[in-house]
């Protein structure tokens, strides 16, 4: 096995989303969950989630 | 059971229980309960400190990092001011060393006034306001008893609180009415910049239900939606934020969608606790649980059924819920809208029909974005598993950073209060990009956003790269900049001492800005190197057209495993710049395979304090892709060393952050040759990475220099030779790597295979094999497993 493209002969494709041309503005809740929880597996801390009063803000 | 499944983080204090409006669509009062005619006016002393000591009480015995209190009502500015400070002051000192305290107020805003701002400001209390949109649209509703309009005092109210700033503007809570036109209604709530806004369903039930057909409403937030997103998402709408991330399984930001367990506990003017007021929409007497803070402890409440009941996501949904496509979002909606006369809450919500029709579109428009992967080229990830990489294999791992950086920077931007620095940061990324890319490209810059995120660094940096994006745009902005040890800090370009002041305002222009703070005024012009006293910029190390900062000044610079140095003096500037350039000549002359990469990805030198007992002393940090931490080495040959070594950690990381190349649950500990403990598979697997090219140096060193030089280099390729090459056997035969780490592996071993049987001096081979035989002697005691 000397080929680390081996099975890849143009290339490899990443677990990261592409968000270079993505307006700043649409990036977020849109697209970057995972790649958030790639880049800190360990955050937010583990506290339960909850959900929050509606009626303030 | 010992108390409630989830502790109460969120506190809702009725102060007062009357209301100085007579809204037609208020819960409190026009519908089904009927419980605050007979209820004190205000909250007394007594109640106050009996619930403040609760809350305190509840936060100690669970351990809770911070709770959420929220002044409310009827409308709670009719407490007046000094029961309100008496509130505030009670809540702060119960809870203080306790945990964080997030104070609020929720007012219709008509009371509000500067000495109500004066009094929030004072200790820390966020102030939210209701606001039905356009003034047709607040007319419908929000009325004196007389019919007079409460418009005009809201707006006075909101500008009060919108020239205080973020640190007591909440935002503006809009209660939905399908008569109203829903762009105009839109637009007269983005033109008061809030830093959120949300938008409620009208409280109704089966027993009741909204005007108007169903699926009207999901309509009405269908047309603001889509204009939020052509818009740029430049105001946070919690319901759309909260669709947005329950649909990424991510959590909800409101309890009117998600699954999410509820936490909240209200607490009457008379010192009643009651569950989510929203219920008193349901029938009278609904939120009541019997119980009272004078006799009963918050977990005393937490057991109450009705509280329990709202805890158990999605197993307390009715049959048609749970099995409905849209359920993780949606969440059967808000408790109180699932009400009906004989089968209670074990229903869908009555607006189940427009919460369908919400989160369907939400998610087409999300299933039709671009989310087109990074790929990286076959020759390029050969050329790093090699052990090099040329500019094409970085500017691929560039390309992966800056999605990151973006990704990190939005997580923050989405979740801050201070709108002006991210509707700057926005807008500059619409029009001039490159000066965004420039200052998120700075290293640090994503150390302080994973920091951020981890929630131990705040957020007010935004601002502060905000500026600095603006400054590299040439644009003219005002941002409101955090103050941090005294200084501005302005990433990639320096700091400005403005001496003991929280916050300074910086004006920008194109090639300097100006700061006021507190009475102080300076100005600095970036083209002046020198520049006042004040100002003390990044300084570069330059050589042959490679030019990188020379970074002494960045507040989160100090990532490293070794301690940063302060300021650097000029004396040290030179000889830094002295030991750069030379060690540049040599990678060039004589490492030629290193340096393209490094030219190419290079970003900046970070000084570290000698180490005590003179050894050399470098580092890279994961989130700081470019950076080389550096203590001042002897010699260039030595920084050269290190510059190599330390950048194929950047390369690595940055891989990594791209491709899993070993099992993220691998526990196993493994021994690595150049450590006294043993490593785990990333930490081995960065280590032989990184020796591969230190062995190379040696390789070519024990030809290239003469003498005692070159013999030394023979000890030491011959020693890292030996165990580089084995540390990949290691990692090899791991069980711990994906195919694609398996191979990128098996590649690093094909580099070093052939040196192997390159010829050295006995002596050499001798010397290398007792010094590895030395460390792991010293090392075998401290390996549970291993090689």
């Amino acid at each position: 096995m000397n080929n680390i493209s081996e099975g890849a002969e143009s290339g490899i494709s990443t677990d990261l989303v592409d968000l270079r041309d993505m307006p700043l503005s649409r990036v977020g809740s849109l697209a970057d969950a995972g790649l958030l929880k790639r880049i800190l597996p360990e955050s937010p801390a583990k506290q339960v989630t909850v959900a929050a009063f509606q009626s303030s803000i | 059971m010992a108390g409630p499944a989830v502790p109460f983080r969120q506190f809702v204090l009725k102060v007062a229980s009357r209301c100085d409006l007579a809204c037609d669509h208020c819960y409190v009062y026009e519908h089904a309960d009927q419980s605050w005619r007979a209820r004190p006016k205000v909250m007394s002393d007594e109640t106050i400190a009996w619930s403040a000591s609760r809350i305190a009480d509840h936060a100690k015995r669970h351990g809770l990092p911070g709770v959420t209190v929220v002044l409310h009502g009827g409308e709670p500015l009719l407490a007046g001011r000094h029961r309100l400070e008496r509130i505030s002051r009670e809540l702060i000192r119960a809870l203080d060393g306790v945990c964080a305290l997030d104070l609020r107020i929720h007012t219709n805003g008509v009371l509000l006034d500067e000495a109500f701002c004066d009094l929030f400001a004072a200790h820390g209390v966020k102030i939210g306001i209701s606001l039905d949109g356009d003034r047709v649209a607040n007319d419908r509703h929000r009325l004196y008893a007389d019919g007079r309009s409460s418009y005009d005092k809201v707006l006075r109210a909101i500008d009060l609180v919108r020239r205080r700033g973020p640190e007591l503007y909440a935002g503006l809570l809009c209660t939905i009415d399908v008569a109203n036109d829903p762009l105009a209604v839109y637009e007269a709530l983005a033109a008061l910049h809030p830093p959120r806004v949300d938008f409620l369903l009208p409280h109704a039930t089966w027993d009741a239900p909204p005007p108007g057909p169903p699926g009207a409403y999901g309509d009405w937030l269908v047309r603001i939606f889509d204009r939020w997103l052509a818009d740029g998402r430049m105001m946070k709408v919690r319901l759309f934020e909260s669709a947005l991330r329950t649909i990424g399984s991510e959590t909800s930001l409101t309890e009117s969608l998600g699954l999410e367990p509820s936490d909240l506990v209200v607490i009457e003017t008379e010192g009643t606790y009651e569950q989510a007021d929203s219920l008193k929409t349901s029938y009278d007497g609904a939120p009541a649980t019997g119980f009272n803070v004078s006799d009963h402890s918050l977990d005393t409440v937490g057991l109450h059924p009705g509280i329990h009941g709202r805890q158990t996501g999605l197993a307390g949904l009715c049959a048609e819920c749970r099995s409905c496509p849209v359920v993780s979002t949606c969440g059967g909606g808000l408790y109180a809208h699932r009400y009906r006369t004989g089968t209670g809450f074990a229903n869908p919500s009555v607006y189940c029909a427009d919460l369908m029709k919400l989160i369907t579109h939400v998610q087409k428009a999300v299933t039709t974005m671009d989310r087109t992967a990074h790929t990286l080229p076959a020759a390029d990830v050969a050329a790093l598993a090699a052990g090099y990489g040329g500019v094409e294999a970085i500017a691929h791992l560039e390309a992966g950073q800056r999605s990151v950086r973006r990704a990190l920077l939005a997580a923050i931007g989405n979740a801050s209060p201070s709108m002006e620095a991210w509707r700057l940061l926005t807008e500059i990324d619409r029009e001039t990009p490159a000066a965004l890319d420039t200052v998120l490209g700075h290293p640090y810059v994503r150390v302080w956003a994973v920091k951020c995120l981890r929630g131990t660094a705040d957020d007010g940096h935004l601002a502060s790269i905000a500026a600095t994006a603006a400054l590299h745009a040439g644009v003219e902005a005002s941002v409101r900049l955090p103050v941090r040890d005294g200084a501005l800090h302005l990433p990639g370009l320096g700091l400005l001492r403005v001496g003991a002041v929280s916050g300074a305002t910086v004006e920008t222009e194109a090639g300097g800005f100006r700061v006021h703070a507190d009475g102080l005024h300076h100005e600095v012009r970036l083209d002046e190197p020198g520049g006042p006293g004040e100002w003390s910029p990044v300084r570069h190390l330059s050589v042959n057209g490679l030019t990188v900062a020379l970074e002494d000044v960045d507040l989160y610079r100090d990532c490293h495993q070794w301690p940063a140095t302060q300021r650097l003096n000029d004396q040290e500037v030179e000889r830094w710049s002295t030991l750069f350039s030379d060690a540049w000549a040599l990678i060039t002359r004589d490492h030629s395979a290193y340096a393209a990469g490094l030219a190419a990805g290079l970003r900046a030198v970070m000084p570290l304090k000698p180490a005590a007992d003179g050894s050399e002393v470098s580092s890279t940090a994961r989130d700081a892709f470019g950076a080389v931490a550096v203590a001042p080495p002897a010699d260039a040959a030595t920084l050269a060393l290190l510059l190599i070594h330390e950048f194929q950690h950047v390369k690595l990381g940055a891989l990594l952050d791209m491709v899993d190349l070993y099992d993220q649950d691998d526990t196993t500990l493994y021994y690595a040759p150049w450590r006294d403990d043993p490593r785990p598979i990333e930490g081995l697997l960065q280590g032989t990475y990184a020796h591969i090219a230190v062995t190379d140096f040696w390789r070519v060193r024990r030809q290239a220099d003469d003498g005692p030089a070159a013999e030394r280099a023979s000890v030491q390729f011959a020693r890292w030779r030996t165990q580089t090459a084995e540390a990949v056997e290691t990692l090899a035969g791991s069980g711990a790597l994906t195919g694609t780490g398996r191979r990128f592996v098996a590649a690093m071993g094909n580099s070093i295979r052939p040196w192997l049987a390159e010829p050295i001096p006995a002596s050499a081979e001798e010397e290398a094999r007792l010094a590895a035989a030395r460390h792991r002697s010293r090392a075998a005691a401290r390996v549970p497993h291993g090689a």
